[in-house]
C-alpha cells in the first residue's frame, strides 16, 4: 500500500491536505432483499479480496426487511468479522435502490463508495482493479463494464444477450454517455460525487444506473472503466419481460428529452 | 461467457450485415456508373426497389415495435384492474 501511495500522491486534487491514499477507505454498500444464502458468501469474498489487497474497507449491509431472515444472518456476520468491518443498517420495508444508497451513505465513513449486487452476480475480485483504475486516472467514477476487453456475461441465453446488446446500442446512439455499460451496477464512486448524483436522479430500476452515468457526464465528472464478468444470479430469478423492456424505453426517452 | 452456438449466431449476424452492406453499396453507388447493357445488371433488381425494400422493412419494424408496446401496456392495465 505504501508503494501505491507514493506513486499516486502528486495528482490528488480532492484529498484534504493533499495527503495520500493510505487513508483512503472504501465503503461497500450492499443492499439486500432475501439474500440469506448469498450474503455470507459475498461477505467472505469481499473480506478475502480486501485483506489480500490491503485496502482499508467497511461493508454496509442495507437490508430492506427481508422476510427470509437475511437480517439475522447479517447480525451473525457482524459478530464474526467485527462491527468495524460489517455495519448492519436495516430498514423496515422495501423502499428501493436509490434510497438504500442514500441510507447507506449516511453511515459510510469511507471517502470512496463501492456499490454492487449482493446476489453474487458481481465478484469482489474485481474491486482491487477498480481501485487501481481510479488511482491511475484519478477518476470520479469507475464503472464495471460487460462490453469491453475481457468483460462478459455468464448464464444468459441468446435472446437475452441480443436484447441487451440492442438496448445498449440504442442507448449509446441516443445519449452518447461516454461509458460502454450503463445498466451495470458494479461501480466505485467518490463519496461526494455519489451524494451529488443521487440527489439528481429520479428513475428506478435499470434506468436508475443509466441516469447516474448520464448525469455524471452532464456534471463533467470523469469516468473510468474496468472489464468485469457478470454472472446471472445463482439463486432466485432475474426477470426480463415485456414490462421491463417498455419501462426501459420510457426511461431512455425521458433521459433523452431531459439531458 | 460466449458459448459455441452464441458465437456462431453472432458471427452469422455480422457476416449477414456485411453482405447486405456490400450488396447495397454496389447496387446504389456503383451500378449507375456501369453501362446499362452489362451482364451485371441481371443480378440486381430495378433500382426503385433500392428505396422500396428498406422503406418497407423500416415500416415493418416500427409496426412491430408499436404492436409490442401497446400489447404490453394493455396487458399492464388489465393486470392492475384485476388486482384492484
Amino acid at each position: 500500500a505504501a508503494e501505491e501511495a507514493s506513486r499516486s500522491s502528486p495528482r490528488f486534487r480532492r484529498e484534504p491536505k493533499g495527503r495520500v491514499s493510505r487513508q483512503d477507505k472504501y465503503s461497500v454498500l450492499l443492499p439486500t432483499y432475501n439474500e440469506r444464502e448469498n450474503l455470507p458468501f459475498i461477505v467472505w469474498l469481499l473480506v478475502k479480496s480486501f485483506s489480500e489487497s490491503g485496502f482499508n474497507y467497511e461493508i454496509i449491509i442495507i437490508d430492506d426487511g427481508s422476510p427470509d431472515g437475511t437480517r439475522d444472518v447479517a447480525e451473525q456476520l457482524e459478530k464474526i468479522y467485527g462491527s468495524d468491518r460489517i455495519l448492519l443498517r436495516p430498514r423496515e420495508k422495501k423502499l428501493g435502490l436509490g434510497t438504500a444508497y442514500i441510507h447507506g451513505m449516511k453511515h459510510a465513513t469511507g471517502n470512496y463508495i463501492i456499490i454492487m449486487d449482493a446476489d453474487l452476480s458481481h465478484h469482489p475480485k474485481f474491486i482491487p482493479e477498480f481501485i487501481r483504475k481510479q488511482k491511475e486516472g484519478n477518476f470520479d467514477i469507475v464503472s464495471g463494464t460487460r462490453y469491453k476487453g475481457n468483460g462478459g456475461v455468464y448464464g444468459w441465453d441468446l435472446k437475452r444477450k441480443i436484447i441487451s446488446r440492442v438496448a445498449n446500442f440504442i442507448t449509446q446512439i441516443l445519449l452518447r454517455p461516454g461509458a460502454s455499460d450503463l445498466t451495470g451496477s458494479f461501480r466505485l464512486y467518490r463519496k461526494e460525487v455519489l451524494q451529488k448524483l443521487i440527489g439528481k436522479c429520479i428513475s428506478k430500476g435499470y434506468v436508475f444506473q443509466m441516469e447516474m452515468i448520464v448525469r455524471a457526464r452532464q456534471l463533467n465528472y470523469t469516468i473510468g472503466e474496468v472489464p468485469i464478468s457478470f454472472v446471472d444470479r445463482v439463486y432466485g430469478e432475474s426477470k426480463l419481460g415485456g414490462n421491463e423492456i417498455v419501462s426501459f424505453l420510457k426511461g431512455l426517452l425521458t433521459l433523452f428529452a431531459t439531458t | 461467457m460466449a458459448t459455441g452456438t452464441d458465437q456462431v449466431v453472432g458471427l452469422g449476424l455480422v457476416a449477414l450485415s456485411l453482405i447486405i452492406f456490400t450488396y447495397y453499396t454496389a447496387w446504389v453507388i456503383l451500378l449507375p456508373f456501369i453501362d446499362s447493357q452489362h451482364v451485371i445488371h441481371k443480378y440486381f433488381l430495378p433500382r426503385a426497389y433500392a428505396i422500396a425494400i428498406p422503406l418497407a422493412a423500416g415500416h415493418l419494424l416500427l409496426l412491430f415495435v408499436g404492436i409490442f408496446i401497446t400489447y404490453v401496456m394493455l396487458k399492464n392495465q388489465n393486470d392492475t384492474k384485476k388486482t384492484q
